[in-house]
């Protein structure tokens, strides 16, 4: 009976708000403190799909799927050999251990996004530094080639200053304001 | 006339004490420094071999061994260390979303899953072997040496270009 309800009231609140209209996608590690700032955000309102540490797969269908607007919670890096460049980074949900998105994963993601305009909104350190190249910007330019628009967290302006390049961190007002107002 | 000689032993103890560490300190700096260059020829590298099962060859290898660490482009910034502590200090209020101060693993799945053909994955790793022994041959022992011989490698179209991509060469 008890699951049967559950369901119930699942379907219900769906119905109720018109459907999961954002897709939250926090990459931290289990347990962090940053997973937990998302998380209480985040975790009470049923118009928001979070996934927290989503595999490749599941990041790739929260851009093909039919969310209006789209959060992006990750670390950034800049790395590189003798070129560098910005990418976020990824965290595998089993065993926490960070990997890089490569130019690679946003390259196919663009060719797959939906038709209709989607709003990303992007929280990672450099994200929004145009002295380098960005793994993601091939998406950036096929969201906004589709009248989608692009928002960066702004940065931390001291900080950017000391450190030469582009650092954000993780605002709890910054997030909310993905919530229905 | 014993308390004299128990403040000479103190005072050498002191002093062998106080070179020690200012020769400890001066050889982490020294170190840190080869780890660096050697970062950038092998860190990749370690992604498909074992290198820590060959010490004599790479002596500091248990410090990356299957990481990819990514501190090597900062440390050709001239200055950038030094602010460390300042940054550590603006950064308190803030959770910042760097990744500087950590390690990340590559392997062959993150790079499938991310579209990389296994084809490409082969190529990747055919060129870090190849890099790999063209640094041993020419004995790059600096940063500068391993940075030239990869953008050499690179102008000589001698790498593939997935291996171009991913490394950010």
């Amino acid at each position: 009976m008890r699951p049967f309800l559950g369901l119930l009231v699942a379907l219900y609140s769906f119905s109720a708000f018109g459907g999961e209209r954002v897709c939250v996608l926090s990459f931290f590690k289990k347990g962090s403190k940053e997973q937990a700032k998302v998380e209480k955000v985040f975790r009470k309102h049923s118009e928001i799909l979070l996934i927290q540490a989503p595999a490749f797969s599941e990041t790739s269908d929260c851009f093909t799927g039919n969310f209006d607007e789209i959060v992006w919670a990750s670390h950034g890096t800049l790395t590189g050999a003798t070129r560098p460049y910005i990418t976020p980074v990824h965290i595998d949900r089993d065993s926490s251990k960070s990997s890089l998105f490569y130019r690679r994963f946003f390259d196919n993601l663009a060719k797959k996004l939906p038709d209709h305009p989607i709003h990303l909104r992007v929280t990672y350190c450099g994200a929004d530094d145009e002295r380098y190249p960005n793994t993601m910007s091939p998406l950036w330019d096929e969201v906004r080639a589709k009248g989608g628009t692009v928002e960066f967290s702004p940065p931390l302006r001291l900080a950017s200053k000391l450190l030469g390049k582009s650092v954000t961190n993780l605002s709890k007002s910054w997030l909310s304001k993905s919530l229905r107002k | 006339m014993l308390k004299l000689k128990r403040n000479l032993v103190n005072r050498r103890i002191a002093g062998v004490l106080v070179i020690c560490t200012t020769l400890g300190i001066g050889a982490t700096f020294g170190l840190s420094r080869k780890v660096s260059a050697l970062d950038v020829v092998t860190a990749p590298i370690q992604v498909f071999t074992h290198p820590c099962s060959n010490w004599l060859r790479y002596k500091v290898a248990s410090a990356f061994c299957y990481t990819q660490k990514h501190t090597y482009t900062y440390s050709r910034d001239k200055g950038y260390g030094a602010m460390d502590l300042v940054m550590f200090l603006v950064g308190l209020p803030f959770m910042i979303l760097d990744e500087k101060t950590n390690t990340t693993v590559l392997d062959v799945q993150a790079l499938l899953d991310q579209g990389y053909t296994e084809q490409e994955i082969l190529s990747y790793k055919a060129d870090l072997e190849f890099v790999d022994k063209e640094s041993l041959t020419r004995k790059v022992t600096s940063e500068d040496q391993a940075i030239n011989l990869l953008d050499e490698l690179m102008d000589a179209g001698k790498l593939a270009p997935i291996t171009v991509e991913i490394m950010g060469i």
